[in-house]
C-alpha cells in the first residue's frame, strides 16, 4: 500500500455536509426539549402581553416590527451550503409523524407566558409554551383542545447558524399548523413538543421557521409577505424572513396528510 | 469570524475528517453533529481563538475517541474475521490493494492509531501536533505510527518521520 491508497480510503467515507447539519438540527432539538422539559415546572407565566402587543404592532421592537411587515426579502446569496433544512417532501414528513405516533393538527395557538430556560452564552434557544385551542386534528392521535405543547426557537439577530431552522412562526390571529410530538415518541421526561407553521387565509405559510422552506419542492407556492407571530424576543420572523417565505393553499398540505 | 462564515469554510473539510477518522459515513455524521453541537453554544468563544479550526477538529476527535470507548463499553465487535480474509490470499504483498482492503487494514487500527494516521497522512501534522491531539508524548505517536505503518503494510517511501 501507498499513501495515496491510504489517503484515498481515508477520504472515501466523507458524510455529506448537509446530512451533517441536519442530523445536528435533530440533535439540537432533543436537547433543547429536553431542557425546555426539565425546567418546565419553575417557569412563570408573564409573556402573553408580549406577543399579543407584537402582533397587533403597538409594542413591538422596531426590527422585528418592520421585518414583520416588510415584504419577503430574496434568498439571493442565502448560505445555502449552511441550510441545516432538508429537502423532505411534506407527505414523507406527515407518514413519519404518523409512523412516530406524532400528531398532525390545526389549530389556534396562544402563548402561556411558561418559558424554558435561557442562558445565550451557552444555549441559545429560547421556550415557550402553548396553549392550543380550536384544534382539528389532521391525523395521529387526537389532540383536545385545550391541551399545552411546547415550542422553541433560537435566539437573537442571526442564530447560531444561518438557514438552520429558524424558531417558531403562526399567525396574528393565533392559527397554526403543527405536527406534536407526544412524550412516548420524543423520549423526553415531560410533555409534547410541536413544530408549527402559520396559517394565513387558507395557506400554509412555508420559511425556515419550524424547517418548512424547502418542504413543498415540487409544488407551486407562491411568495408571502405579512405579519406573523413569534416567541418574543426570538427574532424568528426576521431570520426567516431573509430566506423568504413560500405559501401553499392549505387543502394541499392536507391532502398530503392522507 | 461568525459560525456561517467557519462553516462554509471548514465543513466539507470537518467532514471529510470526521469520516477519515471513523470509515463510516454514517458513524462520521454523528460524530460531526456532537461536535457540532458541542461547539454552537459556545461559538463566540471559540470564534475568539487563534485557530477556531484546530480546536473544532480536536472536539472532533474527542467525540470519536469517546465513541470508541463507548462501543468498546458495549462489547460490540465485528463479526469478520480478518485472519480469514489474510489466510485466503496467500501472497498479500502481490495483491492489487483494493479500497476494501485498506479499510479493512484501517479498521485493525486502535482508535489512536488511526487519529494518528489520520493526522499525519491527511493533515500533514508533525509528531507534537499529533501529540497534543491524542494528549500522549511524542514518543507514543511514534510508537502508535509505527505499529499503523506495520499493520497497514506501507510501503518503503511512507516511513519518513517527522519529529
Amino acid at each position: 500500500m501507498d499513501v495515496d491508497d491510504l489517503t484515498d480510503a481515508l477520504t472515501a467515507h466523507t458524510p455529506d455536509p448537509q446530512s451533517v447539519l441536519v442530523a445536528l438540527q435533530t440533535k439540537r432539538g432533543k436537547r433543547a426539549h429536553r431542557r425546555v422539559l426539565a425546567a418546565a415546572g419553575g417557569a412563570v407565566a408573564v409573556a402573553v402581553p408580549a406577543i399579543l402587543l407584537w402582533t397587533a404592532g403597538l409594542g413591538a421592537p422596531a426590527p422585528d416590527s418592520s421585518a414583520a411587515h416588510g415584504s419577503a426579502p430574496t434568498t439571493a446569496g442565502a448560505p445555502e451550503g449552511a441550510s441545516a433544512c432538508a429537502t423532505v417532501s411534506l407527505q414523507r414528513q406527515f407518514a413519519e409523524a404518523r409512523e412516530g405516533g406524532a400528531s398532525v393538527i390545526l389549530a389556534k395557538g396562544t402563548l402561556t407566558g411558561r418559558r424554558g430556560p435561557h442562558d445565550p452564552e451557552f444555549y441559545p434557544e429560547v421556550y415557550a409554551e402553548m396553549r392550543l385551542t380550536d384544534v382539528r386534528t389532521l391525523s395521529g392521535p387526537a389532540i383536545p383542545s385545550g391541551s399545552h405543547a411546547w415550542i422553541s426557537s433560537d435566539h437573537g439577530p442571526t442564530g447560531p447558524i444561518p438557514g438552520t431552522p429558524s424558531g417558531s412562526l403562526w399567525a396574528p390571529d393565533g392559527s397554526l399548523f403543527g405536527i406534536i410530538w407526544p412524550q412516548s415518541a420524543t423520549g423526553e421526561p415531560v410533555g409534547p413538543t410541536m413544530r408549527v407553521a402559520p396559517v394565513v387565509k387558507g395557506q400554509l405559510i412555508l420559511s425556515t421557521a419550524g424547517c418548512w422552506r424547502w418542504s413543498a419542492e415540487g409544488t407551486p407556492t407562491t411568495p408571502f409577505s405579512g405579519p406573523l407571530a413569534e416567541i418574543p424576543g426570538s427574532d424568528s420572523y426576521k431570520r426567516a424572513a431573509e430566506w423568504g417565505f413560500r405559501a401553499v393553499p392549505l387543502s394541499v398540505v392536507e391532502l398530503a396528510t392522507r | 469570524m461568525t459560525l456561517e462564515e467557519f462553516l462554509s469554510a471548514e465543513l466539507p473539510g470537518l467532514s471529510r475528517f470526521a469520516g477519515a477518522l471513523t470509515g463510516d459515513v454514517h458513524l462520521a455524521e454523528d460524530i460531526l453533529s456532537d461536535a457540532l453541537l458541542v461547539v454552537v453554544p459556545r461559538w463566540r468563544k471559540i470564534s475568539a481563538m487563534e485557530r477556531p479550526d484546530a480546536y473544532v477538529r480536536q472536539v472532533v476527535i474527542n467525540a470519536h475517541l469517546s465513541d470508541r470507548r463507548k462501543a468498546k463499553r458495549r462489547r460490540t465487535d465485528p463479526i469478520g474475521d480478518h485472519e480469514v480474509f489474510d489466510r485466503a490470499d496467500p501472497d498479500a504483498s502481490d495483491t492489487v490493494v483494493t479500497r476494501d482492503e485498506v479499510d479493512r487494514l484501517l479498521a485493525r487500527l486502535t482508535p489512536q492509531q488511526r487519529v494518528a494516521v489520520v493526522l499525519r497522512y491527511l493533515l500533514d501534522q508533525d509528531d507534537q501536533q499529533i501529540a497534543q491531539a491524542l494528549g500522549c508524548s511524542s514518543a507514543t505517536v511514534r510508537s502508535h505510527l509505527s505499529q499503523a505503518r506495520a499493520a497497514l503494510r506501507l510501503s518503503a517511501d511512507t516511513l519518513t518521520d517527522r519529529s
